[in-house]
């Protein structure tokens, strides 16, 4: 009994070793699973820098030419989403510039702008603002509103004072009840403090469930007789080398987990209020969840360019599936329950809570478990099908 | 006459790539069942549009006629739906990191009696802004319903002092925001998601397939024969191999054109010839850029993994989530390095905005200089094909 122990752990150890070699000796596995880790988070990292859009050109249509109206392309113009590039005299001129793609919007003030405003009644200023690209479209709608608002609410307290209505009651008139919203955990809205935390996750899953099976397939080629195990042990205990692999993958993917979560975040600023206990809690599990799929996946593979063709594709879908910048609660139920089937589905969110929120492991520990169980599932599953290919190999 | 028409060099290839394809299962999954599963499997993430009833827990500290009036009216919002009631601060709090609830509104006591009074009172709302989309969604939604109560308030103060109702509503709004919001009706993220993401597909299993197909004849030894079939040529042996692979791709794009228009009730607006043009175009673009990646690497498997990266990455440069103006400059100039990038300057220039021609014709060039990268490759790619050193060793 002791013995079996003794000679099973040494031929983890030898499997563990081997599989290791195997990662390093191969410049497409060797990319996908420690360069890409480094390479994608900086390369998403520079793009989304600068978090957020400023400046975004817009043109300002002023047929009313006025004090007000001039006071008002100012206040556009200060505005931190927008920056008046010129002012036109026509709608048709600004047209031109906008399909130029000088501008990204119009802000048009009409021509009896101050006598409306004068004579206490309403006026009405338009924005063009191109929805083609959503991001811009939020930001020059709410440059606008924000400096259009301002600006109408000093209009009203300038009608209520000449009213003869004292200074403090003006301002309490104008706004009865307001709303003080608090943005949490990512005030500004930064797109890379939104987007980089879960799809490191994400890349963390994909890059190990490709590269599992970039390796499984090759030993597969090779015909090699990767199931079987030498005579001491009876034929068929796949036990040693399922966990040998899985040991090996973990090593490394405990390496990426440091490039991705000490250095990454470190880089880019990204938003860090947990504790990194709570944090590799959940990715022990996690990891060998994703492990021992990938392992479970990889026996369907007969040739090494299979993982590639057949996982690719899913790594866009797995991104959307895990709710990161789509709710999952508009995803339909059938679907998200098969998405359940990636460990990121369950992942991304109470990662997120956990790191960039700041929960405690009691928050999310129905997830833990779910992750733990989803581990020791697949590890069943991988040893099942890692059995059937012995056998399938010996015949 | 008709016999040369029929048996060329190039005839006898394609003929040759058909029946490859024909026994491959693999490469039935890359051009045609791929493609559509993923596509099925985009629609059904975005077919219910806008997220909404996003759970809100409500702290009424005030609990007056006033305070629940907000209530409902929050709850009646399309975006938020009330969870929660009558919780205290630290409960509310809890549920946010629970993830229960993605936004708390605090309404402090005496918040009522503070209207009635002439005063200002505040109420307080935090959202969890973790998921910017979801975040913004509330905020804007809460503030409507807010802005709603508070205008109503200012109206009866308006006209409690003498002023009719349409006074009233000048009074309390003296600049009226007229939005207008041009090229996208809908102001809907997943129209902009699943219009990039689609597309990003097809990219994906275009490359993918030019390198598998191609890369089998390196490993296996039958690139001499290939290149016999096509009397010697690299350029025949290339158009008679990838020209089913462009067909198919064509299918896909079919599918995902029509599954835009009729299904997700897309607007088309400008000249579809272009866009047609330019789909094939985007085709053929990424199948030189395999041909480039294989040229270069001699590597099959190496040259599927970089090409994955490489599509990939597209998405994120492709300025469809966070606008590439509003990148630093290396990223900027990095995003001119993808076929894609010039595609959706294409797609949205023709097919959303209507935009004149002209403007069209610089992202087409664009697409014509990837096509034309790969033509200049085929002598390199012939060398890989005859050489012996990349062939597949056990």
């Amino acid at each position: 009994m002791f013995r079996k122990i003794y000679t099973g752990s040494q031929l983890v150890a030898r499997f563990f070793t081997d599989e290791l070699k195997a990662v390093f000796q191969d410049r497409g596995a060797l990319l996908i699973l420690l360069i890409a880790l480094v390479i994608y988070p900086v390369i998403y990292g520079i793009a989304y820098k600068n978090e957020v859009v400023r400046n975004i050109p817009v043109v300002v249509v002023d047929l009313d030419n006025t004090a007000s109206s001039r006071q008002l392309g100012r206040m556009i113009d200060a505005s931190e989403q927008l920056v008046v590039t010129s002012g036109v005299g026509s709608l048709a001129d600004a047209k031109a510039q906008f399909y130029q793609g000088d501008v990204s919007g119009v802000v048009l003030i009409p021509n009896d702008f101050e006598r409306e405003l004068m004579t206490s009644g309403q006026t009405t200023v338009s924005v063009y603002s191109d929805a083609a690209y959503f991001m811009m479209y939020k930001q020059t709608l709410s440059g606008v509103l924000r400096a259009s608002a301002t600006f109408g609410a000093g209009v009203e307290i300038k009608r209520m004072l000449a009213k003869g209505v004292p200074m403090e009651q003006a301002m309490a008139r104008r706004d009865p009840v307001a709303l003080q919203s608090v943005m949490l955990f990512n005030p500004a809205g930064g797109y890379n403090s939104f987007v980089i935390p879960g799809l490191l996750i994400v890349i963390l899953q994909q890059t190990l469930l490709i590269g599992i099976g970039l390796l499984g397939g090759s030993e597969r080629e090779r015909r090699r007789r990767r199931f079987t195990i030498p005579g001491t042990l009876h034929s068929g205990a796949v036990m040693p080398v399922l966990f040998g692999k899985a040991g090996a993958y973990f090593f490394i993917y405990l390496i990426n987990v440091v490039i991705t979560q000490v250095w990454v975040y470190h880089w880019f600023a990204l938003p860090s209020k947990g504790e990194l206990l709570p944090v590799m809690a959940l990715m022990v599990p996690f990891l060998l969840a994703v492990t021992f799929m990938g392992l479970a996946v990889s026996t369907f593979f007969s040739r090494r360019e299979h993982s590639i063709i057949f996982m690719v594709f899913l790594s866009p879908l797995a991104l959307f599936l895990s709710g990161l910048s789509w709710p999952a609660s508009a995803i339909p139920t059938w679907l998200n329950g098969l998405a359940k089937l990636f460990p990121s589905t369950t992942m991304v969110p109470v990662f997120l809570q956990v790191r960039t929120m700041g929960a405690g492991l009691n928050h999310v520990a129905g997830a833990f478990y779910t992750l733990s169980l989803q581990a020791v599932l697949y590890a069943l599953l991988a040893l099942v099908l890692f059995y059937i290919a012995a056998k399938r190999n010996k015949a | 006459m008709l016999n040369r028409i029929y048996n060329n060099d190039f005839t006898n290839v394609l003929r040759r790539e058909v029946s490859r394809i024909i026994g491959s299962r693999t490469t039935w999954f890359l051009i045609l069942i791929g493609p559509l599963l993923s596509f099925f499997i985009v629609i059904s993430i975005f077919r219910e549009g806008v997220p909404a009833d996003l759970p809100v827990a409500v702290v009424d500290e005030d609990n007056s006629a006033t305070s629940r009036q907000l209530i409902r009216m929050i709850d009646a919002t399309r975006i938020a739906s009330v969870s929660r009631c009558a919780v205290t601060l630290e409960e509310a709090r809890e549920s946010i990191f629970a993830g229960t609830v993605e936004a708390v509104f605090y309404i402090p006591a005496g918040m009522e009696a503070a209207v009635l009074r002439g005063e200002k009172s505040d109420v307080t709302l935090f959202v969890n802004n973790t998921n910017v989309v979801k975040g913004g969604l509330l905020q804007s939604g809460i503030y409507r319903a807010v802005n709603t109560l508070s205008t109503g308030v200012k109206m009866q103060t308006a006209m409690k002092g003498g002023a009719v109702q349409s006074q009233a509503l000048e009074q309390v709004y003296p600049v009226r925001l007229d939005s207008r919001t041009l090229f996208n009706p809908f102001t809907n993220y997943a129209y902009f998601l699943a219009t990039a993401l689609m597309p990003l597909l097809i990219v994906v299993f275009t490359l993918l397939g030019a390198i598998y197909a191609i890369g089998l004849e390196i490993r296996n030894d039958t690139g001499k024969q290939w290149l016999n079939t096509a009397g010697d040529c690299m350029v025949t042996a290339l158009a008679g191999k990838l020209v089913p692979y462009i067909f198919m791709m064509l299918f896909s794009v079919s599918v995902m054109n029509y599954l835009l228009v009729r299904f997700m009730d897309f607007p088309f607006h400008g000249y579809w010839g272009a866009l047609i043009l330019g789909q094939i175009l985007l085709i053929v673009a990424y199948q030189m850029v395999g041909v480039v990646l294989l040229s270069l690497t001699g590597n099959t498997r190496l040259s599927l993994s970089l090409a994955s990266a490489y599509s990939m990455m597209a998405f994120t440069f492709s300025g469809l989530t966070f606008p590439v103006i509003g990148m630093p400059l290396v990223a900027r100039f990095f995003a001119h390095l993808f076929p894609f990038y010039y595609w959706m300057d294409l797609f949205i220039g023709q097919g959303l905005k209507n935009a004149p021609m002209v403007s069209s014709i610089a992202p087409l060039l664009g697409l014509l200089i990837f096509c034309l990268l790969g033509w200049m490759m085929t002598p390199r790619l012939k060398r890989v094909v005859l050489d012996d050193q990349y062939r597949y060793k056990i």
